[in-house]
């Protein structure tokens, strides 16, 4: 994604979020008092931060195209890179995504809120040790000290928070 | 004075105390360094030990855990940019990028070492000017709080560089973020979607997202590049020669943190993140600022351990908490018989005394324990990320749920987290949001209370002097960062045309 496509984004993203707030979320979800005696109501404040997100939300929108074409007019036209069509076999494929960052990032999401899901329904100790492993497994550790590690670590938390700090765990 | 020096030392240095005041500061540093808790449970936690402890053991071992854990909350900042407390969050800014470089050892030690001075300065402060201070400190009202938060939140223009249309944004969003909850001036509800929200979102759990969740994400990108490969890693701290020639910085930056904590109600957030702003603002290297200026971690550490002598100055000089952890300290006291006010500093001298001077003692041993620290803790930058990741999953997801004991903290975290790294990926900064989070509570609460004040006339904020001036600096704060931007990039244009045309 290149500058002027993140600016974009950014700036619709905000533009419709301000708009968003302004006339949807503020009216129903901001409960205001019919006799106020304060000279400020509850909305002040959110309409002021809703209205300046409008407002830089619309100028990163503007100025992003702006320089996109002023950049488009120094280079030429423009000229785009032709794509190169992919070849590789599914398998190939797949090979060459569990090796990839997205790989990553979507494993280390999807336990993240796996550990969220299990947190209430199997307690800390199984919920912790079961999503540690399960990176691990993901990231494809081979080193049999670091399943020992994490286990271990889940247990020291457990005994740390509970035992010594007090905190009822789940 | 030197007659009641002489008898507090002789009560200060016995070996109980001394015990009991390093045994505060190791749990305080363990808590602080926890994500999600904070030096408030800390103190709340060891509280209960002292009823059954003498008057002078028992409050030194509280301020061992009160000065331990806003130290120790800087060391998961430098080391996995995961601020053990909301104070440290300036910290990460710098501290991270110095331990990610191999520089860990420096940034701890660094940072150690500006805590200790902060921490000492405003000892000093609170054993010879205290009664003073605290009568200037008194003379704020809402509108001198809503002009120094505004000050503190023109920060997001100097920390988003290049970026100041997405920073505003960002600090717009954090705003948005601050209002959640029970209006604090109506008593209504804002933003409300389910009952969790009436007590708005803490920010803890909300900083472990944004900068902790987003960082695991963002992390494990490296998995397979970084995978069996150990990362560059010293030990080596800062050199004396080196830290002493920042000593402008750091008195400044105390002084900006003594300053606040002496008045009720701030808190080391917002000093650290004034303190770090004022540094940025005066250096001559503004652009390297968030990517490992030791002036920048120094700057906040000094600061927000300036803040803990401070904030017992309103209490024990008037009595008057100025915040949660004092607010438990004064049950504390209370517990041992010292009701802290004027009349205490007038009928017992020795006991406010030696209560001031174990804080300057607390601080000194934090520097020896710190060190200690230090070493262990600079290892592990050498873990590997794959290994890494699964720990850190685990301490941050148990810190979002610890702080309140809530599920529903963990599922705001995460929340929090996927928000933090999609901003990321539209290279919009997070640092804005968290500051606006902390600052936009204040600001709104105390604008609206100096409207009412003022019977609706918005020109009470022009016409008392401490506010006017910090008005003026706000709006200069706020300005010169993007007039500077428009300067340089006209100056690069027109050079870049010279080139051409030549």
């Amino acid at each position: 994604m290149n500058k002027y496509t993140k600016d974009k984004i950014t700036g619709l993203g905000t533009l419709l979020f301000g708009l968003a707030m302004l006339w949807y979320i503020i009216p129903n979800w901001v409960v205001m008092k019919t006799a106020n005696l304060n000279h400020t109501s509850p909305d002040t404040f959110p309409r002021f931060a809703s209205w300046v997100l409008v407002l830089l939300g619309a100028f990163l929108l503007g100025q992003a195209f702006y320089n996109e074409r002023l950049q488009k007019h120094g280079d030429g036209n423009g000229q785009e890179a032709a794509t190169k069509k992919d070849e590789r076999s599914f398998g190939d494929k797949f090979k060459a995504f569990i090796s990839s960052d997205t790989y990553c990032v979507l494993m280390t999401a999807f336990t993240i809120l796996l550990f969220d899901f299990l947190l209430t329904r199997i307690g800390y100790i199984k919920t912790g040790c079961i999503c540690s492993v399960l990176l691990l497994v993901a990231f494809r550790s081979k080193k049999w000290y670091h399943y020992v590690i994490v286990i271990a670590f889940t247990f020291f938390l457990y005994y740390l928070f509970s035992k010594v700090l007090l905190v009822k765990m789940p | 004075m030197l007659e009641i020096l002489g008898t507090v030392a002789s009560d200060l240095f016995t070996w109980q105390n001394i015990l009991f005041m390093n045994l505060g500061l190791f749990a305080g540093i363990i808590i602080g360094a926890l994500p999600g808790l904070t030096a408030t449970l800390g103190v709340a936690l060891l509280m209960p030990m002292t009823f059954g402890m003498k008057m002078v053991p028992g409050i030194v071992l509280l301020l061992g855990v009160y000065c331990g854990g806003i130290y120790g909350g800087s060391i998961t900042a430098i080391l996995i940019k995961t601020p053990g407390t909301p104070a440290s969050a300036a910290t990460a800014l710098d501290g991270y990028p110095l331990a990610q470089e191999g520089r860990a050892g420096y940034a701890l030690d660094a940072a150690l070492k500006a805590s200790t001075f902060g921490g000492i300065f405003s000892a000093f402060v609170l054993i010879f000017v205290a009664p003073q201070v605290a009568r200037f400190a008194l003379t704020f009202s809402a509108v001198e709080y809503f002009a120094l938060s505004l000050f503190g939140l023109t920060i997001i223009s100097s920390i988003s560089g290049k970026n100041q249309v997405k920073g505003l944004i960002s600090g717009m969003l954090g705003l948005l973020v601050s209002c959640i909850g029970i209006d604090p001036i109506n008593g209504t509800s804002r933003f409300v979607f389910r009952t969790d929200l009436l007590a708005g979102i803490d920010v803890i759990p909300a900083m472990i997202g944004l900068f902790a969740i987003t960082e695991i994400i963002n992390k494990s990108r490296s998995v397979f590049k970084e995978a069996g490969i150990m990362q560059k890693f010293s030990s080596k701290g800062i050199p004396a020669g080196e830290f002493w020639s920042k000593i402008g910085n750091l008195l400044r930056s105390s002084f900006i943190g003594t300053f606040i904590g002496a008045v009720p109600g701030t808190g080391a957030t917002t000093a650290s993140f004034l303190a770090y702003n004022e540094a940025k603002r005066v250096s001559k290297s503004k652009e390297t600022f968030g990517t490992g200026n030791i002036d920048g971690l120094m700057a906040s550490e000094a600061a927000n351990n300036g803040v803990t002598g401070a904030t017992l100055i309103p209490l024990l000089t008037l009595g008057i908490p100025g915040d949660t952890v004092t607010a438990i300290l004064l049950g504390a006291f209370m517990m041992q018989g010292v009701t802290p006010g004027p009349l205490l500093i007038k009928n017992n001298p020795e006991t406010i005394y030696t209560i001031m001077c174990s804080l300057l003692v607390v601080n000194i041993f934090m520097l020896l324990q710190g060190k200690f620290f230090v070493r262990i803790f600079a290892n592990v930058t050498r873990i590997p990320v794959a290994l890494l990741i699964p720990l850190l999953v685990n301490l941050c997801m148990l810190g979002s749920y610890a702080g309140n004991n809530s599920v529903f903290d963990v599922k705001l975290s995460i929340i929090f987290g996927i928000i933090g790294y999609i901003l990321i990926l539209l290279d919009v900064p997070l640092t804005p949001m968290v500051i606006a989070m902390v600052l936009g509570d204040i600001c709104e609460n105390n604008l609206r209370r100096g409207v009412a004040m003022a019977s609706g006339s918005y020109m009470i904020f022009f016409k008392r002097p401490i506010s006017l001036v910090l008005i003026i600096i706000s709006a200069i704060s706020l300005l010169y960062p993007m007039v500077r931007t428009l300067i340089d990039d006209a100056r690069a244009k027109k050079n870049r045309n010279g080139e051409k045309s030549e």
